[in-house]
């Protein structure tokens, strides 16, 4: 495919690409409870061409762009009439000049995972073991469930040198828990693992059984007011995408982030934990080829780096680093059950988000508990509505851990003074 | 004029029947779908300019499926030609159908043969202006325009993102009795005004949308003062003082909750998993008696609308709710199965990637009598609801989870000017629908927007209705 995609590029004499070639082969199980519902292969190739077109305006160099997307057993006569397409529709694109980041060919990568060892359709049958092994009782159970067992190879070939592939498994999924009494209700729950992480999965659910055991106990919302709260799992990196999304390239060439290096993006006053967070990579190579090694994004409240695709660094003049999807947060003073004192804990939410240009974060809370002086209550209902600005200067950390693809860091975090509507 | 067909299809289908042909010698049912579909974005902000085949909706590829007397699978594949076909056969033989290594205590699903009635379809929509024959450099000039009106109208106007993108879709289905094909042709477009406020950034988003072509940026075009004259008042909004109120949803807030709160509960491979409330409540009051709601790719025209599923199965016009009563849901065909019942044409893919599951299309309240000044005068202490900007479903348990961008003050009767911003609307669906005393005889529907299934399966579907009065609690 790539051979015959260079050949429609020279012959249309477009002399600036990028070529992305993935192939992906999947095995997909669905169970409903105990019972295989369906399953599903997947073979696939897909092949997105971007090409560049120079041109000036009012003395003006721009560089345009448009994708075309190549399919599996296009003539040469067919692809450089999309390839054509695309390239007329480069020069409406106005955006200033850059220059591609410059690569280089580079041995393909293999990512080492246990998913390696044995077929696909073996990886996804032993993760649906390892999560059925956590059903074993009668009032809490797995009600539904999907794996998708991948392996992805990913090529880039760009026209300044970047020749780089890499291969990587996958096993990813959802599966909801249900318990009956003494109320019928149900959570849901997603897991991506890079090896075949079956006690990770077992581990996962068996929590996940007994947190909607929790909730089907639990009858009462809590009260209307403002409540020191604390987020656990998925919901921290959920929190901290405000600061990722804030420094990413793209938000600051287009005004929506006034983010610099050196700003201390906590604000000046921070009584809590001052933030330190890494951008990880998840994959060798960015998007477009840019190697991608762990940077500092903040250290003690301090911006160290602006990141992004290649475009718009180059725009502000930084090194083009690519894009993250994963951060490593290195905080966490306090125990867990010290964090908990005195605070309303969602651990379960129908929908928690994170909207980066405002900062506020909430959801409809699923499963909370209250921990008072006299116990803990279990609580359902009601909602909170936060705002990371205005309370990040008093955040704390747990000392405990969690780890996802997406996320490495404190399993918690405590943010004073936020309203919950019951 | 019409979308025209695909040759691509059309080479591939003798290859295809040849495929089911073969493999249902030894298979009792054999279906493939084929898909050639292309989508193309174009966006213009402070951002720059980008325009392309988007990857989501743009692909070629099939996805067989076969049924072995007891259980189903499928194979999803991208290439196809005389020489593939013995390995085509192969993968389903060796790798899909034969299951080894279920786990002890794990069981295999036991279902009918689907009902494989004859059938032949040939079909396409029709559209103004093909985006193609507009041209790149048409398109982009609109909304640049678009975007630069936007952008002068106030100097705190931030930026005004204008975005346009359209799927040409051909699927062609086939099973040893059925012989359908469709060409179909959406477009959307939307508007992004941002301001900043306090070192953040309020924003005010709105779209237009039809089962058509390029003309849709006509209509965006409309859309743009209102959608600057918002974003600017939401500099001055203040945060919600939580509480249950007296509420008049926009026909966008009512989609919202016709979509998120109540059409998610009626996806019948939810009743198969024992996922939704709905299933206890057929022939039961949800909602007032004032609401009708239907759901169907045959009954409206726009983004959600086709005249087959991604199963086979011709496209429906559902009356989930009548005058307040839950008369049915919507299946895909194996829920169907399941279920006993009969599938209403809703089994959707994201693509031929993916599995097919049961899926809304164009979801609405059907119009009642009411103005929208009449409602407003009506409200003694509430909010004027508009401008949503997310849900989640809850099927099993009714829990309603929607944003909202605005909320109007009302205050005897008359809109005072206040603004309240973010809200979330929680509570219990049929509480909320049963508390709805008024509705418009206004009637939008809008299909920007995408539908998951809970994180994932995107699909393009429009929801909307008038406007509705109900007591909501907002936080």
């Amino acid at each position: 495919m790539r051979d015959i995609i260079l050949k429609a590029l020279r012959e249309l004499d477009i002399p600036v690409y990028q070529i992305e070639i993935i192939e992906e082969r999947s095995a997909e199980l669905f169970f409903i409870k105990k019972t295989l519902d369906m399953r599903r292969i997947k073979s696939v190739i897909r092949c997105a061409v971007t090409v560049y077109r120079d041109f000036e305006a009012d003395g003006v160099k721009f560089r345009g762009s448009s994708q075309a997307q190549i399919f599996e057993g296009l003539t040469l006569d067919e692809i450089k009439e999309r390839l054509k397409g695309a390239f007329f529709a480069a020069q409406f694109v106005k955006n200033p000049f850059y220059e591609l980041y410059e690569g280089k060919k580079e041995a393909p990568v293999d990512m080492p995972s246990t998913l390696a060892d044995r077929p696909l359709e073996d990886n996804a049958m032993l993760m649906a073991q390892a999560l059925f092994a956590a059903d074993t009782e009668e009032d809490a159970f797995i009600n539904s469930a999907e794996f998708f067992a991948v392996k992805k190879r990913v090529s880039l070939l760009t026209s300044a040198g970047t020749d780089v592939s890499y291969s990587q498994y996958r096993v990813t999924g959802e599966f909801v828990t249900q318990c009956k009494v003494p109320q019928d209700v149900e959570q849901f729950f997603q897991f991506a693992y890079a090896d075949l992480n079956t006690e990770a999965l077992t581990g996962k659910a068996k929590k996940a059984i007994a947190a909607v055991r929790d909730r089907a106990a639990a009858k009462e919302s809590p009260q209307t007011g403002a409540y020191s709260v604390v987020l656990s799992g998925d919901q921290v990196p959920t929190i901290l995408e405000y600061y990722g999304e804030r420094a990413h390239a793209a938000m600051v060439y287009a005004q929506y982030s006034d983010w610099t290096v050196g700003k201390q993006v906590q604000g000046a006053n921070v009584q809590g934990e001052k933030l330190n967070l890494n951008l990880l990579p998840m994959a060798p190579y960015s998007e477009e080829g840019i190697p991608m090694a762990p940077r500092p994004l903040i250290q003690d409240g301090e911006l160290k780096v602006i990141y992004g695709p290649n475009r718009f660094c180059r725009y502000l003049g930084i090194e083009p680093t690519g894009n993250y999807q994963r951060l490593g947060l290195k905080n966490g003073t306090v125990a867990l059950q010290d964090l908990q004192k005195g605070c309303l804990c969602p651990v379960s939410f129908s929908d928690f988000q994170m909207d980066a240009f405002t900062g506020h974060f909430g959801g409809e809370i699923r499963l909370a508990y209250l921990y008072t002086d006299e116990g803990v209550e279990i609580l359902t209902g009601g909602s909170i509505n936060g705002s990371l600005p205005e309370k990040q200067g008093k955040l704390l950390f747990s000392k405990e851990g969690y780890d996802t693809l997406t996320y490495t860091g404190p399993f918690a975090v405590k943010i004073e003074g936020v309203e919950v509507a019951g | 004029m019409q979308v025209q067909r695909s040759a691509f299809l059309q080479a591939a289908k003798p290859l295809l029947q040849t495929l089911v042909k073969r493999l249902n010698e030894k298979y009792g049912y054999v279906s493939v779908l084929a898909a050639d579909t292309r989508s193309k974005y174009y966006r213009v902000g402070n951002s720059g300019v980008s325009a392309g085949e988007d990857d989501l909706f743009t692909g070629r590829g099939f996805v067989l499926k076969a049924y072995d007397g007891q259980s189903y699978g499928e194979y999803s594949f991208t290439h196809i030609d005389e020489d593939a076909i013995p390995a085509i056969i192969a993968a389903v033989e060796e790798r899909l159908m034969p299951l080894t290594g279920l786990p002890k205590g794990l069981t295999l699903s036991e279902y009918g043969q689907i009902p494989d009635e004859p059938a032949v379809l040939l079909k396409s929509t029709e559209y103004a202006i093909h985006p193609d024959e507009k041209g790149d450099e048409a398109i982009l000039a609109a909304l640049t325009d678009i975007r630069e009106t936007g952008k002068s109208r106030d100097e705190r106007v931030l930026d005004s993102i204008a975005s346009f993108e359209f799927q040409e879709i051909h699927k062609l289905f086939l099973s040893p009795n059925r012989d359908l094909e469709q060409n179909l042709l959406w477009s959307s477009g939307s508007i992004y005004a941002m301001c900043p406020k306090d070192g953040d950034i309020v924003g005010y988003y709105d779209g237009a949308s039809d089962l058509g072509g390029a003309e849709v940026l006509d209509a965006l075009r409309a859309k743009l003062d209102n959608a600057v004259t918002c974003a600017l008042e939401l500099i001055d909004s203040q945060p919600m003082v939580p509480g249950e109120y007296e509420c008049v949803c926009t026909p966008a807030v009512t989609g919202m909750i016709v979509h998120e709160a109540f059409g998610h509960g009626v996806e019948m491979d939810m009743f198969v998993k024992d996922r939704a409330q709905a299933k206890k409540f057929i022939n039961e009051y949800v909602a007032s008696p004032l609401i009708t709601m239907h759901d169907g790719a045959a009954v409206k025209r726009d983004t959600g609308s086709y005249f087959f599923d991604d199963e086979g199965v011709l496209a429906h016009d559902t009356v989930i709710i009548d005058k307040g009563i839950l008369r049915r849901g919507l299946s895909d065909a194996q829920s169907a199965m399941h279920l006993g019942t009969t599938p209403t044409g809703n089994g959707r893919r994201e693509s031929f990637e993916r599995k097919a599951y049961t899926r809304m299309t164009n979801t609405y309240f059907e119009p009642g009598t009411d103005t929208l000044e009449d409602m407003i005068a009506s409200v003694e202490d509430g909010f004027l609801l508009d401008n949503p900007s997310s849900g989640m479903e809850d099927p099993k348990n009714w829990g309603i989870q929607c944003m909202v961008n605005v909320a109007r003050e009302i205050k005897n009767g008359k809109l005072t000017g206040r603004i309240f911003s973010p809200i979330v609307l929680t509570g219990y669906v049929p509480d909320l629908l049963k508390s709805i005393t008024m509705v418009s005889r206004d009637f939008d529907l809008e299909g920007g927007g995408m539908c998951g299934k809970g994180w994932k399966e995107w699909v393009k579907v429009s929801d909307g209705g008038p406007c509705i009065k109900a007591r909501i609690r907002l936080g």
